[in-house]
C-alpha cells in the first residue's frame, strides 16, 4: 500500500508542542504542516527505544497524522533503515505489512501488554530484541512485521496514542480558519467532515445546508448520527429541510435510519409531506423502524389520501412486517 | 429455615399428559413433550413471545423428531393450528421448516412459513383414539421452531396471535390459577446462575442462610457455562476461595474446556446442603407491596409447573434486572449523554460516550466453532443468510462477533438478534465452504443463546462511573475491586459502513485498581432487593470495566455475605452501609 502524502517540499512546517512519557528516550516532538498557509497534516521524526524485558534497540522514524491526529503514514530517516532481528533489514513487503499494521486501529496489538506478546511456554535464548526470546503468540503472528514484533508493537501504541491525538486536534481547532473550514467540509475524510460538523455554530449549521445534506448522503454513519444530533430545532421546523433529510431515508444505513425516526419524534411538527417522503420506503424497514415510524404517523392527526394508500397497499402486501400496520389500527381492514 | 406448603389443587385439569383442554380446545406446549429427540428447549425470550419453545437447532443437518401423546374427551374431526415462527422471511423458502405428524401421519403443511409469531393453519385430522401421538419432524436443521400446538374441534376457534389476549388465552386453556400453588420460604432467594449468583448463593449459604438458587437453564455459569463458553475475566479481589470454585480458566472463547470449569461449578454448589438449586426454573414475576419484594414466582422451562419463593430478601442476578423491572425498581438502560456523569474519553469522542443519551449499548454475541472432519461435506445453500453475511467468509466466531444496532433493544428484541447472528454464522461459514481445502470444514457447535453484555441497570445508592475508575476512588464500603481495563465496545460498521454489521471493536482504557462500594449493589427504592452481575448500578461507560465474571462474581459475593448480616440483625441492604459496615467489611475480610 503506497502512502499517499506528497512531496513534503511545498509545505512549511512549525513546531507545535511535544509528547513524551517515563520510557520514551526523547519527546516525540510534533510539527504541523501547512500547505499554501492552511494546516494539511502532522508529523513527528524521533528516535524511540525499541525494548524487550532490559535489552533496547534504537528506532529513528517520521510518523504522519492527519489534522484529526489518523496515523496516515510513516517514512524512515537517511541513515537508518528499519531492521528485524539478527539486524536483517526490511524487505519491500515488510515496509507495506508495517504500513498495513498501522493503519488497523483494530488490531490485537491494542489489546495486549507487552508481556502478553510472547507465548511463555514456548522460551529460547536470543539477546536481539524482536528475536526469538519466545515465540510470538498465534493470534498477534499474523498482524505484525515478521521478526519486528516489538517494533510493530511500539510503533503502533505511538501512531495510535490518544494524548497525541488530543494535542493534534486541540492544534486544529486552534488553527481553524474559514479556508480550513471550507477543505474539511469538502473533504472526503469522514473524520473531517465530523470535526468541521463539531465547530459550526447554530447560525452556521442552518447556513450550511448543502454540507449537511451531503454528509447524510455519503458519510459514514457516525458522520451522519454526528449530524442529525446537531441539527437545530429551527432547521428541523424548516418543511423544505425536514422533507429533504427524510427523503434520504432509503440511502441510510440501519442505525442512521432509527436515529432519523428517533430524532423526528422530538420535533414540534412532522409534516405530512415528510411521513410521504418516509412512507415510500416502509419495505426497507426494519420492524422497530415501522413501529417508530407508525408511531409517528399516529401522532400527526390527519392522513393525506396519498399517505393512507401507501399505508394501505403496504398493510395488504406479503411484506414480513405488513401485519405492524393491521395492529397500530391506523388503516382499516 | 425452609418452609413447603404444597396448596391444595384449586383446579382440576381438563387434559391429561401434557394437553390442556378447555371448552373447545386442547393445548399442547410444545417444550413439554415427552421426547425432544434433537430438539431444544428455548425459554430465552418468554417475556415478548409468551412462552419457552422448542428449536431444531441442527446446523444445518435436520434433528430427530420430539414426540409426545396426549388424550381428548371426545373423538372426531380436529382443526389443528401450530404457533411459529418464520425467523428468516424473504424471497426463498423459509429456512426453519418442519411439519407434524398426528398418529403416526404425516400432515402436509410445512410449518415455519409465516413471519412473526402467529398461528399457522396445518390442517384437519379425524382422532378415533382418545390417546393422541404427536411428532414434530424437522425438514432443515436450521432453526425452525414450535411454541405450542392446538387442536380445536371449531374451524373458528383461532387462538389470539399474541401479547396479553394470547396470554390470558393460554392461561385459560391450561385453567391455571393467578397464583403458583406451590409456596416455598428461604431465607435469600438469587435469581439467576450466572457466576455472580452462584457467588452469592454460595456466601450466604456458608454463613448458614437457607438459599434458593432459580436458573432458567440446565447448567450453571451463565455467560461461562458450556452453552455460551465465554472465559472468566477480572481478578479475585476478596474472594479468591468463593471464586475459584466457579471460575474458569483462560481458554479460547467457545471451547470445550468449558465443561470442565462447569463440572467444577456444579460439583461445588452441590456441597452446599443450604442452596436448593432450581435448573431450568424461569422466574416471571416479582411480587411488591409498597417497596418491598415479597415474593418472586416462577415456572418450569419445560414441564410448566410454577413455585412461589418467599424470602426477606431477594437477589437479582438475571443480567437483564428482570426482578427489579418486576418490582418497579429504577433502571436505566443505553448511554448517557457524556456530560451526565462527565464520562469523556476524548480521543475516542462519539464512539465512547455521546454527546445526547442514545439507546445504544455493547452487543450480545453468539460464539460458534468448526473442524475439519475426515470427509468432504457439502453445506446447503443459505440464500436467506446473504444479507447478513454478504460477502464474509469465516470459520470461527470470536468476541468481536457482537450485534448492538439502534432499533435493537437487547432484551426486547433479543430473539431477532440472536437469529440476525445465526444468519451471520451460516452465511459466512457458507462463504467459507466455498474456499479451496474448506470441503471438510463442519460446524462443531453454536451456541443458540445469545450472551449479552449489556442490558438494563438497576439503580442503587451510588451508581459507578467511569471517574471512579480515573480516580481510583477509594469508597468506605469498597468490596469489589479490579484492575482490568475498562473495555466497551462499538460496531465496526458505525466508522466504516462496508464492514459487516455484526462486527464489533473494542476501546481499551487501561488503569490501576479501581473499587466498587457496596452501595451500587442493592436497589436504590427497593427495600430488600440485591443486586450483582451486568444489572448491578452503574453507568454504560461504568460497566465497562466490571463486566466480566470474576467481578461479577465479587458482586456476588458480597451481596452474599451481606445478605447474612441482613439476616442477623433482621435489617435492609441499606443498614448494612448504614449501621453495620464495620461488621460487614470484617466479614469479607475474612475471606481472603
Amino acid at each position: 500500500m503506497e502512502v499517499t502524502l506528497k512531496s513534503q517540499e511545498n509545505y512549511d512546517g512549525n513546531s507545535i508542542g511535544s509528547y513524551s512519557e517515563d520510557d520514551y528516550i526523547e519527546p516525540i516532538n510534533i510539527e504541523l504542516y501547512n500547505f499554501q498557509g492552511i494546516p494539511a497534516f502532522y508529523s513527528s521524526e524521533f528516535a524511540t527505544a525499541v525494548c524487550e524485558d532490559k535489552i533496547c534497540e534504537l528506532l529513528h522514524i517520521k510518523l504522519f497524522w492527519d489534522l484529526t491526529g489518523n496515523y496516515i503514514g510513516y517514512d524512515t530517516l537517511a541513515g537508518h533503515p528499519l531492521t528485524k532481528f539478527d539486524h536483517e533489514p526490511f524487505e519491500k513487503e515488510d515496509y507495506i505489512k508495517l504500513h498495513e499494521l498501522l493503519m488497523n486501529d483494530g488490531t490485537i496489538l491494542k489489546f495486549k501488554r507487552k508481556d502478553e506478546l510472547i507465548d511463555k511456554k514456548i522460551l529460547r535464548p536470543s539477546d536481539v530484541i524482536d528475536g526469538t526470546t519466545g515465540a510470538t503468540a498465534l493470534e498477534i503472528k499474523e498482524e505484525v512485521v515478521k521478526g519486528a514484533l516489538y517494533t510493530s508493537y511500539t510503533l503502533w501504541h505511538i501512531a495510535h496514542k490518544g494524548e497525541i491525538q488530543n494535542l493534534l486536534n486541540e492544534q486544529t481547532k486552534k488553527s481553524y480558519t474559514k479556508e480550513l473550514a471550507i477543505e474539511m467540509m469538502n473533504s472526503d475524510r469522514d473524520s473531517y467532515r465530523i470535526f468541521a460538523v463539531d465547530q459550526l455554530s447554530v447560525d452556521e449549521l442552518s447556513e450550511n445546508i448543502p454540507f449537511l445534506i451531503i454528509g447524510l448522503k455519503q458519510g459514514n454513519p457516525l458522520l451522519r448520527k454526528t449530524i442529525l444530533q446537531k441539527v437545530p430545532s429551527p432547521l428541523w421546523n424548516d418543511l423544505d429541510f425536514q422533507a429533504k433529510v427524510c427523503s434520504l431515508y432509503g440511502l441510510l444505513d440501519v442505525n442512521s435510519r432509527f436515529y432519523l425516526l428517533q430524532s423526528l419524534k422530538e420535533v414540534a411538527l412532522v409534516y405530512s409531506q415528510s411521513l410521504e417522503e418516509l412512507s415510500k420506503y416502509l419495505n426497507k424497514m426494519s420492524k422497530n423502524q415501522l413501529l417508530e415510524y407508525l408511531e409517528l404517523v399516529s401522532k400527526s392527526g390527519e392522513l393525506s389520501n396519498s399517505l393512507k394508500t401507501n399505508l394501505s397497499e403496504f398493510a395488504r402486501s406479503e411484506n414480513r412486517y405488513s401485519y405492524l400496520v393491521m395492529d397500530s389500527g391506523i388503516v382499516e381492514d | 429455615m425452609m418452609k413447603q406448603y404444597f396448596f391444595a389443587v384449586i383446579f382440576i385439569l381438563l387434559a391429561l399428559s401434557s394437553g390442556y383442554g378447555q371448552q373447545n380446545g386442547v393445548l399442547i406446549e410444545a417444550e413439554s413433550f415427552d421426547k425432544l429427540g434433537g430438539w431444544l428447549v428455548d425459554p430465552q425470550f418468554v417475556e415478548q413471545m409468551g412462552s419457552p419453545y422448542l428449536l431444531a437447532h441442527g446446523m444445518g443437518e435436520p434433528v430427530s423428531n420430539a414426540s409426545t401423546s396426549f388424550k381428548i374427551k371426545e373423538k372426531g374431526e380436529y382443526h389443528i393450528w401450530v404457533r411459529s415462527k418464520n425467523w428468516a422471511p424473504g424471497d426463498w423458502k423459509a429456512p426453519g421448516r418442519f411439519q407434524l405428524a398426528v398418529n403416526g401421519e404425516v400432515l402436509a403443511s410445512e410449518l415455519g412459513t409465516k413471519p412473526g409469531w402467529g398461528w399457522e393453519y396445518v390442517g384437519m385430522a379425524e382422532l378415533k383414539k382418545k390417546t393422541v401421538e404427536l411428532a414434530l419432524i424437522d425438514l432443515t436443521g436450521f432453526d425452525g421452531r414450535c411454541d405450542a400446538i392446538y387442536f380445536s374441534q371449531s374451524k373458528d376457534d383461532v387462538p389470539p396471535r399474541a401479547g396479553k389476549a394470547l396470554a390470558e388465552w393460554r392461561k385459560s386453556a391450561k385453567g391455571e390459577s393467578d397464583q403458583p400453588s406451590v409456596v416455598e420460604e428461604y431465607d435469600l432467594v438469587v435469581v439467576g446462575g450466572g457466576i455472580a449468583g452462584c457467588a452469592a448463593a454460595i456466601a450466604a449459604a456458608e454463613q448458614g442462610l437457607e438459599v434458593a438458587l432459580i436458573h432458567d437453564r440446565p447448567v450453571l455459569g451463565g455467560n461461562a457455562s458450556s452453552e455460551i463458553r465465554v472465559h472468566t475475566l477480572g481478578i479475585y479481589g476478596n474472594f479468591e476461595r468463593i471464586l475459584k470454585m466457579l471460575d474458569t480458566e483462560h481458554y479460547p472463547n467457545g471451547s470445550l474446556e468449558a465443561y470442565k470449569d462447569e463440572d467444577k461449578r456444579h460439583q461445588n454448589i452441590s456441597k452446599y446442603k443450604n442452596i436448593a438449586l432450581f435448573t431450568n426454573w424461569r422466574a416471571y414475576d416479582a411480587l411488591a407491596e409498597g417497596n418491598t419484594i415479597t415474593a418472586v414466582d416462577a415456572r418450569h422451562t419445560s414441564a410448566g409447573k410454577r413455585i412461589r419463593f418467599k424470602a426477606p430478601r431477594f437477589v437479582d442476578s438475571t443480567g437483564d434486572g428482570w426482578i427489579g423491572y418486576w418490582a418497579g425498581a429504577e433502571f436505566t438502560y443505553g448511554r448517557e449523554a457524556v456530560d451526565q456523569y462527565g464520562e469523556a474519553y476524548e480521543e475516542w469522542g462519539e464512539l465512547w460516550s455521546p454527546n445526547k443519551a442514545d439507546g445504544f449499548v455493547m452487543g450480545s454475541s453468539v460464539l460458534w466453532r468448526t473442524y475439519q472432519s475426515d470427509k468432504a461435506y457439502e453445506f446447503p445453500s443459505v440464500p436467506w443468510a446473504e444479507e447478513v453475511a454478504m460477502g464474509h467468509e469465516a470459520k470461527a466466531g470470536t468476541w468481536k462477533w457482537e450485534l448492538s444496532r439502534l432499533d435493537y433493544h437487547q432484551i426486547e428484541d433479543a430473539e431477532e438478534i440472536r437469529d440476525h447472528m445465526l444468519k451471520a454464522i451460516y452465511g459466512s461459514f457458507a462463504n467459507q465452504k466455498k474456499l479451496s481445502g474448506m470441503e471438510k470444514l463442519k460446524f462443531e457447535w453454536i451456541s443458540y443463546l445469545v450472551g449479552k453484555r449489556e442490558s438494563r441497570r438497576l439503580v442503587g445508592d451510588y451508581i459507578f462511573t467511569f471517574n471512579d475508575v480515573t480516580e481510583q476512588r477509594k469508597f468506605p464500603d469498597a468490596v469489589v475491586m479490579e484492575e482490568r481495563e475498562v473495555d466497551v465496545h462499538y460496531q465496526q460498521n458505525l466508522k466504516d459502513a462496508s464492514k459487516p454489521d455484526f462486527l464489533s471493536e473494542a476501546i481499551f482504557y487501561r488503569t490501576p485498581m479501581y473499587y466498587i462500594p457496596y452501595r451500587s449493589l442493592y436497589s436504590k427504592n427497593i427495600s430488600n432487593l440485591f443486586m450483582a452481575g451486568r444489572n448491578f448500578s452503574c453507568s454504560h461507560i461504568g460497566l465497562g470495566g466490571p463486566r466480566v465474571m470474576r467481578t461479577t462474581g465479587q458482586m456476588g459475593a458480597a451481596v452474599g455475605f451481606a445478605a447474612a448480616i441482613c439476616a442477623k440483625y433482621q435489617c435492609d441492604p441499606r443498614s448494612v452501609y448504614e449501621d453495620h459496615l464495620d461488621e460487614y467489611l470484617e466479614l469479607i475480610e475474612k475471606q481472603k
